[in-house]
């Protein structure tokens, strides 16, 4: 399956997740789980498509780690609806899923079958997924955290179930994102010789840590007065870092010769 | 486990006891958050001072860094013998942990968005304020130091106060940051790396510092073969005027070849691939056999049509080597349709590498598959990307790290927290 295929999967998924919405809002979960899925299921057989046509993971250039982005953050935001019933959480992670497929239908870039010795690594597939699904857990906790803030300042105390949701997905999401450091750094001392060496997505990587770390610790033992609201903004922070690792750093004038630009 | 996770919340106010303590004085015992922050921004504050006076922190080298790394093992047992006291109870406490965070955070993010360089031998005059205060080489920085060596302190006291066996995660989390920071911070000055380049077919146990200092290794390598494997060339339009090739939005412009797909657009032509030889030797121009020599090149026949005259074109193009320059085809008067040079898809080095102590290991070397001999480890590094496949040389890096196997336990330890910290979710890491 070449990128072509794209053109006609991206809607079929989009459309399939425009349902799904659509019978969340309407309050009828399982058919808004299972179209969600379908939706989900099809990016994932366009992946493991071109898996097989690239003769290598799809996991190299910014369009191929997109696709993996859409496909969590689909897959993600219809298993945790599932279980918790949250219409946000599924819609907001329709919608992200959307917004990368439609910039791969866009904007596609130029593919190339090239995979370099160091990407060819038993550590590569690991080390993106677990990059690809924290960023999509985080997100989702990102996005709790501000609707918790607003819910405090409206009603003045905060919603149970918001609450456990942001704890488990921090707990989720920073465990994902450790994961993708360490078998970054497994990956990097196999390769290079060295375990970390202050790349500056390497650099991000470690900011993006500290804010979800932040939360972690702050839920603790909260400070006295604003301390609640004061843990409920490290989240947000945390997803515009993370979105600076992913999208932002090759921009920066620190990120001269990085390792990571694609 | 607990009933209720807000029971489990140290410092967390009752509604009686709020008003009370929202008048507290500062510096009271135990020190919460006002006092953490003020201590972790003095120890930053020592930091930048320290660079202004001092020039950065000299490297710690064997035996210091067993020291060092001692006395941090000491501090965390003396943190458990005295964890009832206030000094242990503050080292492990949150609010200094996310101080500590913040502080590593925050000096991160600065490297992130500024350029590092290498740090100045001494202070000097002419240093701008930036440098002067470290900030420009901040993994090598005082300030960084500080705030490094405090966070182990702590790290140190949290596992051995706060330990508990129902609380996997947390431990393992903790344990694991404390081994692969001590390996990382103390270890730093005991790593070495050198960069040798051996000829094919020859030996060479010397190496050539940045400075242009020449140092004898330990061991000697001796290169028996050299081979690259290569992906199938991508080609480009070059304009016949300028020389210069044709570009889109500003990226370079290029076809990759591919047996499963043969067809294709480049510029204003379609491409088509009627053959390809990823290795190949030229009879003539327009004869190209395949071959299993390694001074090989690669080879593709296309047929080209313009889509704005119509006209079609076809013939060989390929890559070079040594002896002979890359052979476009020309297309009309206006364009060369180009091979560029190819990317690598694996180099390998055969080896014999001999060490001081007459070990004899004969092997190859790639990237991701270094060799391990003794204490040092040798990674395929580079090769004369010029001449590609007929690179008469092989670079190698080569790495010695006393404290690996502690960083690697700690990263295993990390590792399975974070597992732990994903499985167990909310309810029981703890
Ligand atoms: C700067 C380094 C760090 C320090 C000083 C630190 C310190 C602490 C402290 C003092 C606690 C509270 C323990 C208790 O209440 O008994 C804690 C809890 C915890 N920490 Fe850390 N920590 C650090 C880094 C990390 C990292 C890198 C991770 C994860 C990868 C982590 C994961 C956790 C977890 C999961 C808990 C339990 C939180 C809970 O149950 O709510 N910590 N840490």
């Amino acid at each position: 399956m070449s990128w072509s295929w794209h053109g006609y999967l991206a809607p079929l998924s989009m459309a399939l997740w425009l349902l799904g919405v659509l019978m969340a809002i309407k309050k009828r979960p399982w058919l808004a789980f299972w179209l969600t899925l379908a939706g989900t299921l099809v990016t994932g057989l366009f992946i493991a498509g071109l898996w097989v046509r690239l003769e290598r993971p799809p996991m190299r250039t910014m369009g191929e780690t997109r696709l993996w982005y859409s496909f969590f953050l689909s897959g993600a935001g219809a298993l945790a609806y599932a279980r918790r019933r949250f219409a946000w959480l599924l819609i907001f992670g329709c919608l992200l899923a959307s917004v990368f497929a439609v910039i791969n239908v866009v904007k596609p870039e130029l593919h190339s079958k090239a995979l370099m010795p160091a990407l060819q690594s038993p550590f590569f597939i690991p080390h993106v997924t677990s990059y690809m699904l924290s960023y999509a857990v985080l997100a989702a906790s990102a996005l709790a955290s501000a609707l918790q803030l607003r819910k405090i300042s409206a009603a003045g105390v905060p919603d149970k179930s918001l609450d456990d949701f942001i704890d488990s997905s921090v707990r989720t999401g920073l465990g994902l994102l450790m994961l993708g450091l360490l078998t970054g750094a497994a990956w990097a001392k196999e390769a290079w010789g060295h375990y970390w060496s202050w790349d500056p997505k390497e650099t991000w990587a470690l900011v993006t840590a500290a804010a979800f770390l932040a939360y972690l610790h702050l839920r603790r033992s909260p400070p006295r007065g604003a301390g609640r609201r004061l843990a409920l903004l490290a989240p947000p922070l945390g997803l515009v870092m993370l979105m600076i690792t992913w999208l932002g750093v090759s921009y920066l004038p620190a990120a001269m010769g990085s390792v990571h630009i694609y | 486990m607990i009933a209720s996770p807000e029971a489990c919340l140290e410092g967390a106010p009752s509604a009686s006891q709020a008003a009370s303590r929202s008048a507290r004085p500062m510096w009271r015992r135990p020190w919460g958050y006002p006092e953490s922050l003020v201590v972790v921004g003095a120890i930053l504050a020592g930091g930048l001072t320290a660079e202004w006076l001092l020039g950065p922190p000299p490297p710690l080298v064997w035996p210091g860094s067993l020291f060092a790394a001692l006395g941090l093992a000491a501090a965390a047992v003396a943190g458990w013998l005295g964890r009832r006291g206030r000094l242990a109870r503050f080292f492990s406490s949150t609010p200094l942990s996310v101080a500590l965070i913040s502080a590593v955070g925050l000096l991160s993010l600065l490297m992130g968005l500024t350029p590092q360089a290498v740090p100045y031998p001494s202070p000097s005059a002419t240093l701008g304020l930036g440098a002067k205060l470290g900030l420009n080489h901040l993994t090598a920085s005082w300030p960084l130091t500080a705030v490094y060596l405090t966070t182990l302190l702590s790290l140190g006291a949290v596992v051995t106060v706060r330990f508990s066996r129902r609380r996997p995660a947390f431990v393992l989390t903790h344990l694991g940051l404390w081994l692969l920071l001590v390996a990382a911070g103390v270890g730093a000055g005991d790593r070495a790396r050198e960069i040798m380049r051996v000829p094919e077919g020859g030996l060479e146990w010397r190496v050539m510092r940045s400075g242009g200092e020449i140092v004898e290794m330990p061991l000697a390598i001796r290169l028996d073969d050299f081979d690259l494997e290569e992906y199938p060339a991508r080609l480009a339009l070059i304009d016949h005027a300028t020389g210069q090739p044709q570009t889109a939005d500003g990226r370079l412009e290029l076809w990759q070849i591919d047996p499963l797909e043969p067809r294709g657009k480049l510029g204003d032509f379609d491409l088509e691939l009627l053959t390809f030889l990823p290795k190949a030797v030229s009879v003539d121009k327009d004869t190209y056999v395949q071959t299993v020599a390694s001074a090989a090149v690669q080879a593709a026949k296309l047929k080209a049509t313009s889509r704005s005259t119509g006209e079609s074109y076809e013939g060989w193009v390929s890559t070079g080597e040594s002896f002979r320059p890359p052979q476009p085809l020309k297309l009309g008067d206006g364009w060369l349709l180009a091979m560029t040079r190819p990317e690598p898809r694996r180099f390998v080095s055969k080896v014999k590498v001999f060490t001081q102590e007459g070990v004899e290991v004969e092997d190859t070397i790639e990237v991701n598959k270094p060799l391990k001999i003794g204490s040092w480890a040798i990674y395929q590094r580079d090769y004369d990307s010029g001449a590609g496949r007929s690179s008469s040389w092989s670079g190698f890096e080569l790495v010695k790290d006393p404290w690996l196997p502690m960083a690697n336990a700690g990263l295993a330890l990390l590792s399975a927290g974070s597992l732990a910290m994903i499985v167990t979710g909310r309810r029981r890491a703890g």
